[in-house]
């Protein structure tokens, strides 16, 4: 009996450590902890447990407001503003981050059900705010006085429904092939404008002793960027890919020829091998190899990476002295650079009981000298959201890029719904030889497919 | 038996109500989300609508899973076994006989108590194109067999089970320790005068009497090695192209697109392999012991 007793006491205990695992699945809170506490970040720890209702009210009531947003989201000058702000007004505007992956769902758990647990959030504008249902939770804008100052591209991007709801001091972006000017000049090398050039280059290049590209093929978001550099030949084969695509799962992306040639053209570079290493590209061989790219292109190790443009600001703050330029990526013989359609908004949650403290605050930043403080600041910033804003300077990538492209094509991303968060390992597949284009284009399909069922039922 | 030191049954309840509310509840919650549509697609209106059985057929129609689940096991096993034998070898090292056995046993436990997310920073590092790793072979003379160790496909797993090893040695180590230091030294005094030598006295006296601590290292690395997530997590973040995936990482990822139905069927099918390698665990025990 004692035997069998032990026995079912064993049995239980392994059940319960079995089970610890699932304890975290069984409600988002404690994954979401889990996850600041992993990544150790003293500033995430602290989002979390500012995100707390009761602190949250009754800071409203006594004149503060709560402002959420992702890690990178807010910069230096942003705090300095809000302490300007609260140097004039007595109202201290709280800063509550969380770690970019896991922002969209503590947003989502936050503003749940109607709470006035922030007063303000940031969240991406266009068609990203429209999915995630923002116009249900935010205040009306349209008539604040900042809005007849605000560039069209801004209203346009934070506009749903004919009402205004963002508040953007963000600024447009370009994407192309990032290159080493100074470099190129010095080889007599010419910036290529086919598909057949470019890969022509890339051997020039690799002839001259130095590895053509920086790619960062191993984190999580920065690959997919070649497959939004399609977004002009989409545009080109359908101009209403957007609609097309959004209205229905049987819609798809394999529908698009030039989309499955121009994977198959991106799959060509990737997969191209010498030895067991990659041909054309490399990176620093880690799992986050981001910012392996500064000193690899600082170094002349690589010459060239798909990016933005305002990365070349960040190169100089780095202290490459080397001037960089952009192209469009020639893939198919495309001459179209795409932009990303306008960065992050500010939003006022409908449910605050600080409205009017949040919408002074939002006159506070577009004031003129506030925006040329900020916009000073932010070298990241190519472009503002605010018309004559002076302090706003672009790169010599992002003028290289203009005049190299026709009307610059907002990125796929920001306008298709359900776009597969997988995509990154389809490429990697396909960079390894285990996945094809034909897979990738199945892969989102199916992922879409599965979203509009979700979203149906 | 002294009946009046027995404390009350209901001295229990206070921990046993947070127990419940706290563990049991949401692990019950976690089963019945499994099959549901829970999800947050939409961030402000999330949805939950029960649909049976749809997430575990979707999950195992996933050619994907069966890789993922094949390489969990392999993960924990090689993992078990490695954390295990070095360990166990450590600990008869550092029983007695050293001088410096207290400093070493400190030194070899140290990274059990670090957090995985630094070891993995540092491994990271250690093991990235220009780190340590490929600088030593290089030094050594093995330039071509240097490489980026995390993001080759065929080096990554292994890789990462060197770091998880390299991480829980130590805490095997002092159960093992823990275990010889119960055996009755008598029992090696009494064989050397029979005339038994070292391997002879480590089979028959050591081996035997070490298996609880075995049995207790067994079901916790293998717990350890089949709910693996933040070593890899910071590691590989599962990559190259999923070739580290595990089940955890997985959940993680399903958690990640807002589809928490389907996370929380990832999770019950993680609960079931775990569950049923404990009761394999424990019934070589029982077999020991009968």
């Amino acid at each position: 009996m004692k035997k069998l007793t032990n026995k079912v006491m064993a049995a239980s205990l392994v059940v319960c450590m079995a089970a610890s695992m699932l304890a975290g699945c069984g409600n988002s809170a404690p994954e979401e902890a889990d996850t600041a506490e992993m990544t150790g970040a003293a500033e995430e720890a602290d989002a979390t447990k500012k995100a707390d209702t009761e602190e949250t009210t009754e800071s409203a009531a006594a004149g503060e407001i709560n402002l959420m947003a992702s890690q990178n989201w807010i910069k230096d000058v942003d705090n300095e503003l809000f302490d300007k702000f609260e140097e004039e007004t007595g109202i201290k505007v709280k800063v509550s981050l969380t770690p970019d992956n896991e922002y969209e769902t503590l947003l989502g758990t936050t503003l749940s059900g109607g709470s006035d647990v922030v007063d303000m959030f940031m969240y991406g504008a266009g068609s990203q705010m429209i999915s995630a249902g923002i116009p249900d939770v935010a205040v009306d804008l349209s008539g604040e006085e900042w809005v007849n100052n605000l560039e069209i591209w801004a209203v346009n991007a934070n506009t749903y429904d004919g009402k205004l709801i963002g508040f953007s001091t963000w600024g447009v972006d370009y994407e192309g092939v990032l290159y080493n000017k100074t470099y190129f000049e010095e080889n007599n090398l010419e910036v290529p404008e086919t598909w057949d050039e470019f890969m022509a280059l890339c051997d020039q290049i690799k002839g001259l002793g130095v590895t053509p590209l920086y790619e960062g093929i191993n984190g999580t978001w920065h690959t997919q960027s070649w497959v939004y550099a399609m977004t002009p030949l989409m545009a080109k084969e359908n101009p209403d890919y957007i609609e097309y695509l959004n209205e229905s799962k049987d819609n798809k992306f394999a529908d698009f020829k030039c989309f499955r040639d121009g994977l198959g053209q991106i799959e060509q570079l990737l997969a191209a091998k010498e030895g067991s290493a990659p041909k054309y590209y490399t990176n620093d061989g880690q799992a986050e190899d981001w910012f392996g790219s500064y000193i690899s292109l600082q170094d002349r190790e690589t010459v060239m990476m798909f990016t933005y443009s305002a990365y070349a600001a960040e190169l100089k703050a780095n202290g490459c002295t080397d001037e960089f330029g952009m192209f469009p990526l020639p893939v198919l013989d495309n001459k179209t650079a795409v932009s990303n359609g306008g960065g992050y908004s500010k939003f006022i949650n409908k449910n605050s009981k600080n409205i009017e403290a949040c919408k002074a605050l939002l006159n506070f930043l577009a004031e003129d000298e506030n925006l040329e403080t900020y916009y000073a600041a932010r070298t990241d910033l190519v472009t503002a959201s605010f018309k004559d804003v002076e302090s706003v300077a672009a790169t010599t990538a992002t003028t290289d890029v203009l005049s190299r492209t026709e009307e610059p094509v907002v990125m796929l991303i920001k306008d298709v719904l359900y776009w597969d968060p997988d995509v990154y390992k389809y490429l990697q597949g396909m960079a390894d030889g285990t996945t094809s284009s034909d897979d990738f284009i199945s892969n989102v399909d199916e992922y879409r497919e599965t979203m509009f069922d979700t979203v149906a039922e | 038996m002294y009946r009046k030191k027995i404390y009350k049954s209901y001295f229990t309840y206070p921990a046993l109500f947070f127990y419940i509310l706290l563990f049991i509840i949401p692990v019950i919650l976690n089963f019945v989300y499994s099959f549901t549509n829970w999800n947050a697609i939409k961030m402000t209106g999330e949805t939950v609508k029960f649909v049976g059985l749809d997430n575990y057929i979707k999950i195992f129609q996933n050619k994907e899973l069966i890789r993922v689940i094949f390489r969990t096991l392999f993960f924990a096993a090689v993992t078990t076994f490695f954390k295990n034998i070095v360990g166990f070898l450590l600990a008869l090292a550092f029983n007695e006989g050293l001088k410096t056995r207290n400093i070493l046993r400190a030194i070899f436990f140290l990274p059990a108590m670090l957090s995985p997310l630094i070891i993995g920073l540092i491994f990271g590092s250690v093991f990235m194109k220009n780190g340590f790793a490929n600088q030593l072979l290089i030094v050594l003379g093995f330039e071509n067999l240097t490489r980026s160790w995390l993001t080759t496909k065929s080096t990554a797993l292994g890789t990462t089970m060197f770091v998880e090893i390299w991480r829980q040695v130590g805490y095997h180590m002092v159960i093992y320790l823990a275990g010889l230091q119960l055996i009755d030294k008598t029992y090696y005094e009494a064989a050397a005068v029979d005339g038994a030598n070292e391997m002879q006295q480590l089979i028959f006296i050591t081996l035997p009497r070490i298996i609880p601590s075995l049995i207790i290292n067994l079901l916790l690395s293998l717990s350890q090695g089949l709910k693996a997530f933040d070593i890899i997590f910071v590691l590989t973040g599962g990559g190259p192209s999923g070739s580290t995936e595990l089940i955890n990482t997985l959940v993680f990822r399903e958690f990640g697109k807002k589809l928490y139905g389907m996370s929380s069927a990832y999770g019950v099918i993680l609960f079931v392999i775990t569950a049923v390698a404990g009761l394999l665990v424990l019934k070589l025990r029982d077999d020991q012991d009968e």
